[in-house]
């Protein structure tokens, strides 16, 4: 009996020892985390994200522009055939946007036709993302090609598409690739507007002016470059340039965070018009040549 | 004897496996049944853009704030849903950021008893939400508030 007894006392030891060797690691986790829960002192901590943003959709900057008097003109548009150059992740997310504004461009001006060739290029580009899942299969280009004529319905399909953008980049923590999207949009929707304002058509000059107030925002989001793409890098400097310029702005100089400019009625200088457009003509090239 | 030793082993090897499991962390964020709900309430506001933001309760109070994009002349309606949440958030928005001396407060939840509620802002100019998580002994709990941002659809069409 007693060996009996001796043998499983021994086999409880070893099975003891082996529990408290393999928790190690573990424990120490869980001893944090239950430390972190018990502590009595309240304190206010900083959360890892605790300034965040929203981005609005290309379809809200194309509408207010739009009704600033951004009219379509034939060839501003990037070739939807150039889809063939985009190679990389990052080019592909560029011009999915860029693609996603000129969308929007067209079907608020009823370049029907035009569009839903651009809602082809953002599905093909969807795909090769691994964002198939948006355009819920061949549905909503369906949709879309039954009901060119009718541009409430069209405009309704953009917001689906946008909707479901948000909800994978969200559910699937693509943050970053839902502001690289959005930069290709805004640089193009910039581009398409800045093309078009006029000198008489001062309202437009401010609406543009308005979008700038995003640009802290979409730098923070794209500085996270998490891969370091050399591409992306460029693409911060560059919208920092372009903030520069803004900033220099002379209806902007000596406003504080606490001011609000009145974008409604703000004039700009034709030296400053021509240094924001061209800034901006530039980026967008290098973002359309892949 | 070999009997109580093996009850004996096996009592201790249960609770030795028991204790190697972590106590899973109860999260109570289920965003895609709540943003049906909040784009329900959305209508007939059209939807712009959306945030999910997630929290895990801890033993500090915790804050958050997020920019909100609005543009002049348009109208706008925030949807809020706080279903996802183990216990109360305080959720406030201002006109400016929460380094500015000037802010004022535009409106608090305090005093909102549903889960799902709306604001429509006066005017439109850049608003900042601000989360605060309250500081909680409990055991570590997760959940989500979501946000919908909604426009007006008529200001899509161009002005005569």
């Amino acid at each position: 009996m007693k060996p009996v007894f001796l043998k499983y006392s021994a086999w409880l030891c070893v099975s003891l020892f082996l529990l408290a060797c393999g928790s190690e690691s573990t424990d120490t986790v869980e001893t944090d985390e239950v430390t972190d829960t018990i502590d009595e002192v309240v304190e206010v901590e900083v959360m890892e994200d605790e300034m965040d943003y929203v981005l609005p959709s290309p379809l809200r900057i194309a509408s207010i522009l739009n009704r600033a008097g951004l009219t379509y003109e034939n060839g501003l548009t990037n070739s939807y055939e150039s889809i063939e150059n985009y190679a990389t992740s990052v080019s592909k997310m560029l011009n999915f946007g860029v693609y996603s504004a000129d969308m929007s461009y067209c079907v608020l001006n009823e370049e029907t036709q035009e569009a839903l060739n651009y809602m082809k290029s953002v599905k093909q580009l969807s795909d090769d993302l691994g964002l198939s899942s948006i355009f819920n299969s061949e549905s909503l280009i369906t949709s879309f090609e039954n009901n060119l004529t009718d541009k409430d319905t069209l405009i309704d399909i953009l917001i689906t598409v946008q909707e479901e953008l948000d909800i994978y980049t969200e559910e699937n923590e693509e943050q970053f690739m839902k502001v690289v999207i959005f930069s290709g949009a805004w640089v193009e929707s910039m581009y398409l507007g800045s093309k078009v304002a006029s000198e008489e058509n001062t309202q437009l000059a401010g609406r543009l002016v308005e979008q700038m107030t995003i640009l802290d925002n979409m730098i923070s989001g794209l500085s996270k470059n998490p891969n370091q793409d050399a591409v992306i890098e460029q693409l911060v400097v560059d919208l920092q340039a372009v903030k520069s310029i803004y900033e220099g702005f002379g209806s902007m100089q000596g406003m504080t965070e606490d001011d609000e400019p009145d974008f409604e009625n703000m004039t700009i200088s034709e030296e400053e018009k021509t240094a924001l457009t061209s800034k901006i003509e530039a980026i967008r090239t290098g973002i359309i040549n892949g | 004897m070999k009997k109580a030793a093996l009850l004996l082993l096996a009592l201790v090897s249960v609770i030795g496996l028991t204790s190697q499991v972590p106590t899973p962390v109860q999260d109570f964020c289920k965003s895609s049944e709540t943003r049906k709900k909040c784009k329900e309430l959305l209508k007939p506001y059209k939807y712009d853009a959306s945030k999910v933001s997630k929290f895990t309760f801890r033993n500090k109070v915790q804050k958050k704030e997020i920019e909100i994009p609005l543009y002049i002349g348009e109208k706008y309606q925030f949807v809020f849903s706080t279903e996802g949440l183990p216990q109360p958030v305080d959720i406030e928005i201002y006109d400016k950021k929460s380094t500015s001396k000037k802010r004022k407060l535009l409106f608090s939840n305090k005093e909102v008893a549903d889960e799902e509620f709306t604001f429509q802002p006066d005017k439109s100019r850049k608003l900042y939400i601000n989360y605060t998580v309250p500081a909680t002994n409990d055991t570590i709990k997760k959940g989500c508030v979501i946000f919908v941002l909604g426009y007006q659809p008529k200001s899509l069409l161009k002005k005569g």
